[in-house]
């Protein structure tokens, strides 16, 4: 089989017999003043050796810094069997398995991970995944829109705690469906959502309240009182969960006294490298009442003509399946590889090692704060309980201090300047598993240094 | 269709796990700052394999 079907002289034929001078000529559709002149860092076309010189390059500049970055993506020991499995000629394709009769073992994976994340999540039902958590939200707020009969409004409460990302992307995907996306904001001694400012929201239609646990700032929400209060004025409750985290807290289904509507996640900590920022995979929960209007697909267990055992997709309200006009969404493609990895890290993990690598996250991070609140011009943003993330606030911007922890091979947190500039020199940082006590004493006491030289200047 | 395969949950057994990837234990007193009401009070039904 040819992998470069085309030769020149074809490329030139085809053109010919189409009226066509050259391939340029076929985008002269897309108006000149959109049209892309170069990619800044993208070089032009490279021979296969010249494309891994560049990489083992760009690798090499990466180097391998002790991270304590997590906003979102999180640096996990991922058991060697996860990818060895995972890339089995067996696994390795990301598509989606249309045909039953040739592809049971993936549609089993998918079965077995949406049982487990089901389960993870306390929720009744599980679809195939979606891009990744971002998108998860911006599907689960028009999901919501969907469900609620109660309300006639197209409107959801989102507080700040949430990832700026996810609501950037939240509005960049369902605000141009309608949805009013309304920001709620925090308490600014907490760090968790003012029930102050829910309160403004008495008596109005509302749709769906979304709400992060643990937040953004890596605060722990009072879930059941926030469930129970959008619960009693109708309004869905989603929720965006960390799926580590779920190990050790409340999962969504038990939230309140009737438990969320729809929860969704990010779900690279399960078994999925850092990686320039993805791919990684969204998961999406719900009740079963809400199952139809669940984007994506589902993989469900049946038996054939003869009785016999087997999986198969089935409820795919997608719009190569229906009508497009019905189609619940047209971009909630699943991320095979990646719920692959994640399904075998889960079941090399159970429920005793995921326990332990939720706690074992949660006490690295309480050394962390614990160190580097001994430091001078450093505290912490917000009192209260964290799970594995926290705000410190510094004496001074929080960019140079970063740059000069990375000179020394330490990624020491994210600035949120750009994000919460009201919070001042504040920076978010994360430590997981991964990190021991000498990590976090490497760390400590290059902040230390840092701070001091600072002062010194 | 090929005949019924068992799913990895029927092939799961309480207690088993695979605890050379597990972090070890930080002990409960790591989790005495989460308030019980915050807590998940069963484990999720994961497999339990070895």
């Amino acid at each position: 089989m040819a992998f470069i079907p085309h030769t020149p002289a074809d490329v030139e034929a085809m053109l010919a017999r189409i009226g066509v001078p050259n391939i340029e000529a076929l985008f002269d559709e897309i108006p000149a003043a959109l049209r892309v002149k170069s990619l800044a860092g993208i070089p032009d076309e490279l021979n296969e050796m010249e494309i891994g010189q560049l990489m083992s390059e760009r690798a090499r500049q990466d180097g391998r810094p002790l991270c304590f970055i997590g906003a979102g993506a999180y640096e996990h020991h991922i058991p060697a069997a996860v990818w060895a499995i995972t890339t089995r000629g067996e696994f390795y394709s990301a598509y989606t398995p249309y045909q039953a009769e040739a592809s049971q073992g993936t549609l089993q994976l998918i079965y077995e991970y949406q049982t487990m994340i089901a389960s993870l999540t306390g929720m009744q039902v599980a679809n195939a995944s979606v891009y990744d958590g971002a998108s998860a939200v911006a599907e689960a707020s028009l999901m919501a829109v969907r469900s609620n009969r109660r309300s006639k409004s197209q409107r959801i409460l989102i507080p700040t705690t949430v990832h700026p990302h996810y609501r950037k992307v939240a509005v960049a995907t369902a605000g141009n469906q309608g949805l009013r996306f309304e920001e709620i904001p925090y308490s600014a001694g907490e760090g968790v959502i003012a029930a102050t400012s829910l309160a403004h929201h008495e008596g109005e239609d509302i749709a769906a309240l979304v709400i992060q646990q643990p937040n953004f700032f890596g605060r722990l929400e009072d879930v059941d009182a926030l469930t129970d209060w959008a619960h009693a004025r109708g309004i869905l409750v989603i929720a965006v969960v960390n799926p580590t985290s779920l190990a050790l807290l409340k999962p969504p289904g038990s939230w309140g006294s009737k438990g969320a509507d729809i929860a969704v996640g990010d779900g690279q900590p399960l078994g999925v490298p850092l990686s320039s920022g993805g791919p990684y995979f969204g998961f999406m929960t719900t009740r079963m009442e809400y199952v139809r209007q669940m984007p994506g697909r589902i993989v469900g267990r049946t038996v054939d003509l003869q009785g016999r055992e087997g999986f198969t997709l089935t409820l795919q309200a997608r719009e190569q399946h229906i009508r497009r006009a019905k189609a619940t969404s047209n971009i909630c493609t699943n991320q095979g590889l990646l719920v692959t990895a994640a399904t075998i890290y889960m079941s090399l993990m159970g429920p005793q090692g995921l326990e332990r690598t939720a706690a074992a996250a949660h006490a690295r991070t309480r050394e962390l704060l614990a160190s580097l609140g001994r430091l001078q011009g450093v505290r912490l943003a917000f009192p209260g309980p964290v799970f594995h993330e926290a705000v410190v606030l510094l004496d001074r911007p929080v960019a140079p201090v970063l740059r000069s922890l990375a000179s020394r091979g330490i990624l020491g947190g994210l600035d949120l300047g750009e994000y919460y500039p009201e919070l001042g020199h504040a920076m978010l940082l994360c430590a997981t598993e991964t990190k021991t006590a000498a990590d976090i004493e490497r760390y400590a006491a290059a902040l230390g240094e840092v701070m001091q030289s600072a002062r010194a200047a | 269709m090929r005949s019924h395969e068992k799913v990895i949950f029927e092939q799961s057994e309480p207690g088993r796990g695979a605890t050379d990837q597990w972090p070890r234990d930080p002990g409960a007193a790591a989790l005495a700052d989460i308030p019980q009401r915050l807590r998940r009070t069963g484990r999720p039904l994961l497999p339990e394999l070895g």
